[in-house]
């Protein structure tokens, strides 16, 4: 007798991975050979792959899970739906396995290896873990020849209404985030995005192994600088190779501006409304987000060339990662809560409604969009169906899925729970 | 100002500053909200009888307003005034602060300061590795002929790094970029960016010198380690595969004739191509 | 270096100069001379950065509408920079000079709109009335926005474009300005030009672009201006997805050719091309370099482009629409072109022309087939007399008469052949087609055992080759 598990409802190898939301699973008897009678009753639990990592089982996705679930599988194949979600985050591909025993001993009838995959903060990555970003973004990027190229070339001056100074920056800016993690995914499953709390120290980001060393307080024109054996060093995606970045900022010991993430969380308020959250985007003296970008020289200090620094990613990833945060702190996830977002009458521009497609994954060039759409729809995830080829704004607020099962992204923030 | 300004004031910018404070404390400017207060900014930003601090703080606002897009339209002109104007600044900081953000919008006027500095050394406001690079962000500027010549021409090693870097664009310096990369009298610094320069204009080529370089016995071992990094992440797997003399290499690395970092990296090499 | 830069701000001084004379009204017809520097081909624009062109061409603009009002014939050029210009100072002129205009009229309303667009993003101070169009610091009197501004309030109600609507045409006076009918015959030169995909595989122009109409566009990838080449490529994708929809996609091609060989290698074409959604999982639809010849081409297409350093300085926007035999029917250049009208006139051109490709491409194999069933020896007559014998039907023939009609109908399909080697290039079966012919022939004048057989195996195989060919075509 065999057992067959699939996780998010694939036998895929790209779709054995799960965040802190629900993951739709199934098993089945794929061999019915000496089972007596038309079902067999089994348990589901977990055990150690070496990358870490632990699941909760539920039959339903809600509730806080449990370490074991029991099913009972009818003999004819017909696949039984069960849910989990991880609670411990891995640091290797695979993490962990479920693996299905009879209700009654240890004997492994089948099972699934998996890895609890979770965006972190780049001072909380393993080195493997760093390497397999680099290397991942290096083959995305391929010397300036790659898909990366497509991402540089999207975040322009010419687009820039497409995703700032409106409501729809922070939606728009997380699916470009997304789009990217997914094309690091399809190098590298095991890969997510970290991101970079820039209000607090992290010097292990600016090494000559990770990000590369910039000159402190230099012009702007230093290429930082690369260990022999990092393959950013064949990094090109603006004019010439080479990541030019220098910090105005210490990066061993200080942030770099005066906005802590807690007073940025705290700019929702009175009434924690989307309106006044979204002001961390670039006005002083609420520019959590501008402050980041302008920390340095280089081209990460402006919209036209930011996107040429892979920095902007992790950077951004943060700003995604604030504005996790204050959807959980102030039930914020579902975007028909007026406060969630900012609607008004007569709409905004479009792009930054809620029904709005977004550009560039729509591939709309009709003015006022830009007359350009690089790189195509939104990158597809095997673990996941949201948020679709060509994205609305309000299909990336309910990221895990907590409103409705079928929004989640397939990403989690390590310090963000369900 | 501009007249007494000489080439050693220009190059004092690559020297600024050298410490880092623990821990940045920004000058509250106590500016109006909206765009009253952008306008304070840019009127901080342009008076050279403000402190460095306050001036430097209006510019990082101004700098963060216009990821602001609409809202900051208003005064785009005027920053970018602002910015022209600091061009010609006393302080090197701001000189180079505001050239980089100009050059990385293709304004045309920094970049004919930038250029004529290149010309004329004595009209320099920025160190010339500083201009190549600002130029750089615009290759219809003129600036590529430029490199090829200050890479002949310039003693200085960071001018001839940032000169090849703009060379990975331009197909006619691909044989300099080559016989660079060979020449084991450059510095290591130079060879590496070579290579990196060579890579990005032509990758096929760069693989083939990759693996003839790990071959070479009397090769520096950084240029290795670089040759390794590229063929283990950029490589063509039959081309390794097909190398006898490669794959014989690799194994003495990886058998503990090499150091650890590179017998690492063989390792991974191996591993990955299946050798 | 600073010798082939000296030259170039030298050459840029005295173009400053000679524009100055221009004005000062020292030469007669100064209008014509701006007008013929709005071309990009100019020799004054040769060897020229990108940078120091976009300061002449305004600088030509500015003064040509300080002159005098602006002249039709200059409206291409000033609608042009208002949708495509890149520089503040150069957006600004067009903007200023467009309101010199006798009227406005609501066909400009699509290039003011763009134009409105990409102000806001570019905005920078502009000195008019300035050579450079920067005052000192980099001062100015203007803005490319406040210059927009008052050209969208100058079109008072026409500046309205309505959202998804199309924009009123140009007059066809002006309209007609814009384009340029050639009809000349491609010979020649061109012909051979090898032109490499992004593949890697090389064909002659030749071999690409007879036998179907073909959508081609210019581009580069270097070039950073978001209006043109990405848009142009982009818009290409767009073309390909009407031929789908029409059902034309492998009856019409669809080609960008890079101005940019040295640079454009195989794989960055490609890259290039995918990203903008253009597809390339047909033989007929290719983005392609010429690595050898691109001058030939260039002459070809009268292209529009300057160089500096071999990086391209300036262009315009150019898509062709070239018939079944590689000539031009059609031009769009400058402005922003139709995707619908580019396949409305490469579809017309698929109406007349391949019908007769397709009569003359036949008319060879099938004198082929002809010739094959004469009969070439004792056998033959045998069996054909015999035929006729047994019909009863055939008048009385005699074996001299039915030579000189093989003889005849030898040289009109030698000669068929020969027609088909000038519009398809040379192929095996062209090969095949004659020597079985030449074999035929000496079979005629003195016979010789199997000759006969081995000359109708030879062009029948020549006739299935070709007929082959026209249908997988």
């Amino acid at each position: 007798m065999n057992v067959e598990i699939q996780i998010n409802n694939s036998l895929k190898p790209a779709a054995r991975y799960v965040t802190w939301a629900w993951s739709p699973c199934l098993a089945r008897i794929s061999n019915p050979a000496l089972i007596i009678g038309t079902q067999v009753a089994i348990t589901l639990n977990q055990a150690a792959l070496g990358g870490g990592g632990q699941i909760r089982f539920s039959k339903t996705a809600s509730g806080a899970g449990a370490a074991t679930l029991s099913l009972t599988l009818p003999k004819n194949g017909a696949s039984v739906p069960f849910f989990v979600r991880g609670t411990v985050a891995s640091t290797a591909d695979p993490g962990l396995q479920i693996n299905a025993h009879p209700a009654s001993s240890r004997l492994v009838l089948g099972s699934a290896a998996l890895m609890v995959r979770i965006r972190k903060s780049v001072t909380s990555l393993t080195t493997p873990e760093r390497d397999r970003l680099i290397a991942a973004l290096a083959t995305l990027n391929n010397q300036g020849l790659g898909r990366y190229a497509d991402f540089a070339g999207t975040h322009v001056q010419a687009a820039t209404p497409e995703a700032h100074g409106r409501p729809g920056f922070l939606p728009w800016h997380r699916a470009f985030v997304l789009d990217l993690e997914r094309e690091l995914q399809a190098i590298d499953s095991s890969v997510a995005i970290p991101y970079w709390r820039f209000d607090q120290p992290a010097a292990a980001l600016f090494t000559p192994d990770f990000l590369g060393r910039g000159v402190f307080q230099g012009p702007g024109t230093n290429a930082v600088v690369f260990s022999a054996t990092n393959p950013l060093r064949f990094w090109k995606a603006g004019p010439t190779p080479g990541i030019f970045r220098d910090p105005f900022f210490n990066v061993n010991a200080a942030s770099p501006g005066p906005m802590g993430q807690a007073a940025a969380l705290a700019l929702g308020n009175p009434g924690a409304l989307f309106k006044n959250f979204r002001r961390l985007e670039s006005i002083a003296p609420q520019d959590y987000h501008g402050q980041a970008h302008v920390s340095f020289s280089g081209p990460i200090d402006s919209i036209p060339t930011a996107a040429q620094d892979p920095l902007f990613f992790l950077l951004h990833c943060n700003v995604d990662h604030a504005w996790a945060l204050w959807q959980k702190q102030n039930a914020r996830l579902d975007p028909a809560t007026a406060a969630s977002f900012e609607t008004v009458t007569p709409p905004n521009r479009i792009g930054h409604n809620l029904g709005d497609t977004m550009w560039p994954w729509n591939g709309d060039l009709n003015p006022p969009r830009p007359n350009f759409a690089l790189g195509g729809t939104m990158a597809p995830s095997a673990c996941v169906g949201a948020p679709g080829l060509k994205p609305k704004v309000q299909d990336v607020f309910d990221y895990q899925g907590s409103v409705s099962l079928v929004n989640n992204l397939g990403f989690s923030y390590d310090d963000v729970p369900l | 100002m501009k007249k007494t300004k000489t080439k050693a004031a220009a190059s004092a910018g690559r020297r600024s500053v050298k410490a880092a404070p623990a821990k940045a404390t920004l000058p509250n400017l106590k500016l109006a909200s909206g765009n009253d207060g952008l306008r304070q900014a840019i009127d901080i930003l342009r008076d050279s009888s403000e402190t460095l601090e306050r001036r430097l703080e209006a510019l990082r606002i101004l700098q963060a307003a216009t990821f602001a897009d609409e809202q900051f339209d208003a005064v785009r002109s005027d920053f970018v005034a602002a910015l022209r104007a600091l061009t010609e600044d006393k302080e090197v900081q701001l000189r180079q602060r505001a050239l980089g953000l100009l050059a990385r919008s293709q304004d045309s006027y920094a970049e004919k300061v930038l250029m004529t500095g290149l010309k004329q050394p004595e009209k320099a406001v920025v160190p010339a590795v500083d201009a190549l690079h600002y130029l750089s962000y615009n290759l219809h500027s003129g600036v590529q002929s430029m490199a090829r010549s200050l890479f002949e021409t310039s003693k200085d090693q960071g001018v001839r790094q940032q000169a090849l870097r703009l060379m990975a664009n331009d197909p006619q310096a691909i044989k300099t970029i080559q016989k660079t990369l060979a020449n084991k009298k450059e510095t290591v610094e130079i060879r590496q960016t070579s290579a990196e320069a060579l890579h990005a204009l032509d990758p096929t080529a760069y693989q083939k010198w990759a693996s003839k370089a790990v071959l070479d016995a009397s090769e520096d071992a950084d240029v290795v380690a670089t040759s390794l990094t590229a063929l283990q992440h950029f490589g063509d797997a039959k081309a390794i595969a097909g190398n006898s003399a490669l794959r014989a290499r690799l194994g003495e690395m990886s058998a503990g004739k090499a150091a650890p970092k590179l017998k690492r990296m063989a390792k991974m090499i191996a591993s990955k191509y299946g050798l | 270096m600073s010798a082939t830069l000296s030259r170039c701000e030298v050459r840029e001084a005295q173009f400053a100069a000679e524009i100055a004379v221009l004005m000062r009204g020292e030469v007669a017809d100064a209008q014509r001379t701006f007008i013929g520097l709005c071309d990009e081909r100019n020799a004054a624009y040769t060897e020229q950065p990108a940078s120091a062109v976009t300061r002449m061409r305004a600088w030509v603009l500015e003064s040509l509408c300080r002159v005098a009002p602006l002249p039709d014939e200059a409206l291409p050029f000033v609608l042009e920079e208002l949708e495509t210009a890149h520089d503040p100072y150069l957006l600004a002129v067009a903007a200023w000079c467009l309101r010199t205009y006798t009227q406005p009229l609501p066909s400009f309303a699509a290039a003011v709109s763009l134009a409105s667009r990409n102000a806001q993003a570019m905005d920078a101070p502009v000195m008019l009335g300035v050579y450079g169009g920067a005052g000192p610091a980099g001062g100015g009197n203007s803005s490319a926005l406040r210059e927009v501004s008052a050209t969208v309030e100058w079109m008072g109600p026409h500046a309205v474009v309505a959202a998804g609507a199309c924009c009123p045409e140009l007059p066809e006076s002006i309209a007609a300005l814009f384009r340029r009918k050639v009809s000349t015959v491609s010979r020649g030169a061109v012909d051979r030009v090898a032109l490499q995909d992004h593949r890697g595989d090389t064909k002659s122009f030749r071999e690409r672009f007879r036998g179907q109409p073909t959508i081609v566009a210019f581009f580069y990838s270097r070039c950073d201006n978001p209006y043109k080449c990405t848009l142009t490529v982009a818009k290409l994708g767009r073309v390909q997805a009407i031929l789908e929809e029409r059902g034309l996609f492998e009856r019409i091609r669809t080609t960008a050719i890079s101005y940019d060989a040295a640079y454009d290698t195989p794989e960055r074409l490609l890259r290039y091309g995918r990203n903008r959604g253009f597809r390339v999982d047909s033989e007929n639809h290719a983005m392609l370099r010429a690595p050898e010849g691109f001058d030939v081409l260039r002459r070809h297409f009268e292209l529009g482009v300057s160089f500096f350093d071999s990086l391209v300085s300036r262009h315009r926007i150019e898509v062709f629409v070239l018939d079944g035999e590689g000539r031009v029917a059609f031009t769009f250049q400058r402005l922003n072109w139709s995707e619908q009208k580019a396949v409305d006139e490469a579809e017309a051109l698929l109406g007349a022309a391949p019908k007769s490709t397709v009569r003359a491409a036949s008319a060879a194999p099938m004198a082929g087939l002809a010739a094959s069933l004469i009969p070439k020896c004792p056998m033959c007559w045998a069996t054909y007399l015999s035929f006729v014998g047994v019909t009863g039907t055939l008048p009385a023939l005699n074996s001299v008469a039915l030579k000189a009609v093989a003889a005849a109908l030898l040289t009109l399909h030698v000669l068929l052949a020969l027609w088909r080697v000038r519009a398809t290039g040379w192929h095996m079966s062209h090969t095949l087609s004659v020597a079985g012919a030449l074999a035929m022939a000496a079979n005629l004048v003195d016979p010789v055992p199997g000759l006969a057989v081995a000359a109708v195996a030879l062009m029948l195989l020549a006739s299935i080759l070709t007929v082959r060919r026209q249908y997988a075509r």
